[in-house]
């Protein structure tokens, strides 16, 4: 329970490692993760890398977790509106609650999320850190 | 819409070490016929809600182990919705009624969670959330609603003072209720000293995770009316969905599929809010009743907590919520949850509510949410007079 | 010229016995067209950990020069810290990650045994499919030896952009006197043949090697083994003077000649001791003297001395670097930096914005980071 499987990870390596997100061709609304239908109405889109900027909506530090986070607990997640329009649901590392507020801004990191075990894989994705 | 409810029963909620999945759910089977004065061959579908049951008990199939507790060769189907699965099922019960495919229908929600760690517990509900994004991230179900939470503070205002009520009044309910999980009160204090879960919601802000089984027995009006039954009728429907994740909303303080939901169960009931007399929300956690009862029309966006707080919501106000003892303290089998509301209204709206009992009830609403108000269900029901 | 040679099963052979010289004559000239730094940004100072031990911290401070030293937070690794490092480069560079030709990363805390950091970080920059990728190995000089192999691909011209990271977060058992040193950190450099992007010229480069068992890990071992003062002269002095001496005499240059001279820097004295007697003088060391500061990141240290230097030279300014890796051998280089360097120097977060970026942490925390980490590297 836990891990689906790497592959699943490796299909959205892009995503995971990245940002990467998706545009609507018709009104230029900018998706993270992407979706099928835009909001317009449009079907058709272009990957498109997102910049890890944004600002924070809001923000929890989660201290009771499952098994495979136990080795990463407290640790603290938000919802951060990225400068480029989507909203990503990420942790916010290297802080804890009282460090963090609605409209902080933030930038992302490389960091590593989940080990799974002594012997399973490790996967990394964007977190993100208050910018000074 | 008018749909008999003749027969029902529910197990008491809690940590059943000696009873299993099958046992739970045959148990609220065998009581609800019993309660209608049924035979089990008079069933001719059942339906079943279930979230977990695969991944904890490696038990999927639930539809064919409901019909083979009444040795029957009915169709039986399992309905998944997360916590929404009993209001789901009480949904495809109704379509088939309604489409005239059967007359009396048997609902039925189970859950077995004890069997399992509180950590493998939380691993199984967060398969409602939008796992590939969401669970990747380490976001528990109580994480979400704790972003949902510190949203809806920063907006309206209120503190954890005020979530800490919603959970003082269901365990107050909750002593009352001899089914629920827990039967003792709280304080303000205890709610704020518990062990922060995700922050700022404590232990107490949270609902347990229970085993337990609830079932219905629907039919249509004149089958009720043949076996002297017509006490209680569902008169309203409703169902509707948002994005499955958090970071896709429009809005973080509102769940858009409750709105939903509830407008069509109004409109089909042909009622409004006024004609309420009690309310059994979804209260996941202590901010999901304060939202709900804003998202189903009762309080103005941003007022629910305020009025909770000011009593407007106890078991002898003008609209009591939650008189079971809600999740909170009436337990949270999820799948039978859904389904355990339907029990709680028409014992109310049949005067059988003991203690708990609200005077003068003649029109309930049940509102039951699965994720983050991913999937929602409203029903109405009325006394029949 | 052919003489007889004894054969290892006793045996003996007829074969080549002396190098030819001048075949390095068709090389292309090669330089650093981009180089980045990251150091994470937790500190835990020498004082916390002598007191979490009972030992006199005047005396360690005096012996090892070390006052603090960079930890990395629980989610960070080699890959995580390279890739920030690396990214540094690339602005500098001002390169798109797409055309990097080849990957080389020298570690000694690589998250697998078997599976590559170099593919993990060329995926997380973005890279295309279209290049080579390594990870190397060599105690202290992992980093060096990456920027070596990148020089070597750009020399031969085989690819136009190569890029080297030296990365590491180095672990020490609990109560070890590596304890006080074994930091985090990574510094990345990309290399190419193209001289009107050179920030500086890899003039010349020369390597030293032997079988020297001065500091060790078992491959299911959390933590290395040291030979006490063994990692001394034998070891970290005789292969870095022996290779400083021996690039000085191939440049035929003298002490005098350099401007900006960089060791390993497994603590704050060695390097100077080296640098004592090899005949250079303390203001020579001083802008790439950086392990007091952040205590010694392996793979990563010597390489972030020259990052350190590079963030601070002016034009035309020479350098020396050697390295150190245990098990022995030491990588020296002659540097010349160009005018553009200045250009870029701001690019990009600086080693010294780096090192004064830190948040203090007590032994509890500091402990707590390394426990969770059992196990993983």
């Amino acid at each position: 329970m836990g891990i689906t499987s790497p592959i699943e990870h490796w299909r959205l390596i892009k995503n995971r490692y990245q940002l990467q997100g998706a545009v609507c061709v018709s009104c230029e609304k900018a998706y993270y993760p992407s979706v099928y239908v835009c909001s317009c109405g449009s079907r058709v889109f272009t990957p498109k890398k997102l910049r890890g900027h944004g600002t924070i909506m809001s923000f929890t530090e989660v201290l009771a977790s499952t098994e495979l986070f136990k080795d990463s607990v407290p640790y603290c997640l938000a919802l951060i509106k990225l400068d480029d329009g989507p909203v990503i649901l990420a942790q916010v590392t290297d802080a804890h609650a009282q460090d963090l507020s609605i409209g902080l801004s933030v930038r992302s990191v490389f960091r590593r999320y989940i080990v799974d075990g002594q012997d399973g894989l490790m996967y990394y994705g964007i977190k993100f850190v208050i910018n000074t | 819409m008018k749909i008999a409810v003749i027969g029902i029963a529910s197990t008491p909620y809690g940590e059943w070490w000696d009873k299993s999945l099958r046992q739970l759910l045959a148990e609220s089977q065998l009581a609800a016929l019993a309660d209608a004065g049924l035979a089990p061959q008079e069933i001719q579908e059942i339906f079943v809600a279930n979230m977990c049951a695969g991944q904890l008990s490696s038990q999927v199939n639930i539809g064919a182990l409901a019909t083979s507790i009444l040795g029957a060769h009915i169709s039986g189907t399992r309905v998944e919705g997360a916590c929404a699965s009993g209001g789901l099922a009480l949904r495809a019960g109704i379509a088939a009624i309604e489409s005239g495919r059967a007359d009396v229908v048997m609902v039925s929600g189970v859950e077995k969670m004890s069997d399992v760690s509180h950590a493998q517990g939380t691993q199984s509900l967060m398969s409602a959330t939008c796992y590939e994004t969401e669970g990747f991230v380490g976001a528990t179900f109580p994480a979400l609603f704790a972003l949902v939470t510190r949203a809806y503070m920063h907006k309206f205002g209120i503190t954890r003072e005020h979530l800490a009520t919603v959970s003082v009044k269901n365990h107050k309910n909750g002593s009352l209720n001899p089914r629920a999980h827990f039967r003792k009160e709280i304080t303000i204090q205890d709610v704020l000293a518990s062990v922060v879960i995700a922050d700022p919601l404590t232990l107490l802000d949270c609902s347990p995770m229970s085993d337990g089984a609830a079932t219905v027995i629907i039919s249509t009006p004149e089958f009720a009316k043949k076996i002297g039954k017509l006490g209680v009728s569902i008169i309203g429907s409703g169902q509707a969905s948002d994005t499955l994740a958090l970071s896709q909303r429009e809005t973080f303080t509102e769940f858009k599929a409750t709105q939903y939901a509830a407008k069509q169960a109004f409109t089909i009931a042909g009622v409004t809010h006024k004609d309420i007399d009690l309310v059994e929300v979804h209260d996941a956690f202590t901010m999901a009743e304060i939202i709900a009862l804003e998202d189903l029309g009762f309080f103005e966006h941003g007022q629910a907590g305020y009025a909770t707080m000011a009593g407007q919501t106890a078991l002898q106000s003008k609209l009591p919520v939650n008189m079971s003892g809600g999740l909170k303290a009436k337990g949270h089998p999820v799948g039978a949850t859904g389904v355990g509301q339907i029990v709680e209204l028409v014992e109310q709206l049949l005067g059988r509510s003991c203690s708990r009992q609200v005077r003068d009830a003649r029109m309930g609403l049940a509102h039951s949410m699965g994720g983050l108000g991913s999937t929602v269900t409203v029903h109405i029901l009325a006394q029949e007079l | 010229m052919t003489e007889e040679t004894v054969r290892p099963d006793g045996g003996s052979r007829a074969c080549r016995r002396v190098r030819v010289e001048g075949c390095e004559r068709n090389k292309q000239l090669v330089g650093i067209v981009g180089y980045g730094a990251y150091i994470p940004k937790n500190r835990i100072k020498t004082e916390a950990i002598a007191q979490a031990w009972a030992q006199d911290y005047a005396k360690i401070t005096a012996s090892l020069a070390v006052h603090e030293k960079a930890v990395a937070s629980y989610d960070q690794d080699t890959v995580t810290l390279a890739v920030q490092a690396a990214e540094n480069a690339l602005v500098r560079a001002d390169i798109a990650p797409e055309i990097v030709g080849a990957l080389y990363i020298g570690s000694e805390s690589h998250p697998y045994a078997v599976k590559p950091s170099a593919t993990i970080i060329g995926t997380a920059l973005g890279c295309s499919r279209d290049y080579l990728a390594v990870d190397m190995e060599f105690a202290c000089k992992g980093g060096t030896a990456a920027l070596q192999a990148a020089y070597g691909l750009i020399a031969s011209n085989l690819v136009q952009y190569a890029l080297a990271i030296g990365s590491d977060v180095a672990q020490a058992a609990p109560g070890d006197i590596l304890e006080y040193t074994a930091a985090a950190g990574a510094a990345g450099f990309i290399m190419s043949a193209n001289n009107q992007e050179f920030l500086a010229t890899i003039d010349a480069t020369l390597s030293v090697s032997s079988d020297t068992p001065d500091f060790w890990r078992r491959s299911l071992q959390q933590y290395p083994e040291h030979v006490g003062r063994f990692t001394g002269e034998p070891s970290y002095f005789a292969h870095t003077c022996e290779a400083a001496e021996k690039i000085m005499a191939k440049t035929g240059s003298t002490q005098q000649d350099f401007d900006h001279v960089i060791f390993h820097q497994p603590n704050g004295k060695f390097p100077m001791q080296a640098g004592k007697k090899l005949g250079f003088s303390h203001k020579q060391l001083e802008l790439g003297l950086i392990s007091p500061d952040i205590g010694n990141s392996y793979s990563a240290t010597a390489l972030l001395g020259l990052t350190c230097v590079l963030d601070r030279a002016e034009a035309g300014q020479k350098i020396l670097l050697v390295s150190y890796g245990s098990g022995s051998g030491s990588d020296a280089f002659v540097m010349t930096t160009t005018s553009l360097l200045q250009k870029r120097q701001h690019s990009a977060k600086k080693t010294s914005e780096y090192i004064h970026d830190k948040k203090y942490i007590g032994y509890a925390q500091y402990r707590q980071i390394y426990q969770a980490r059992e196990g993983i590297r």
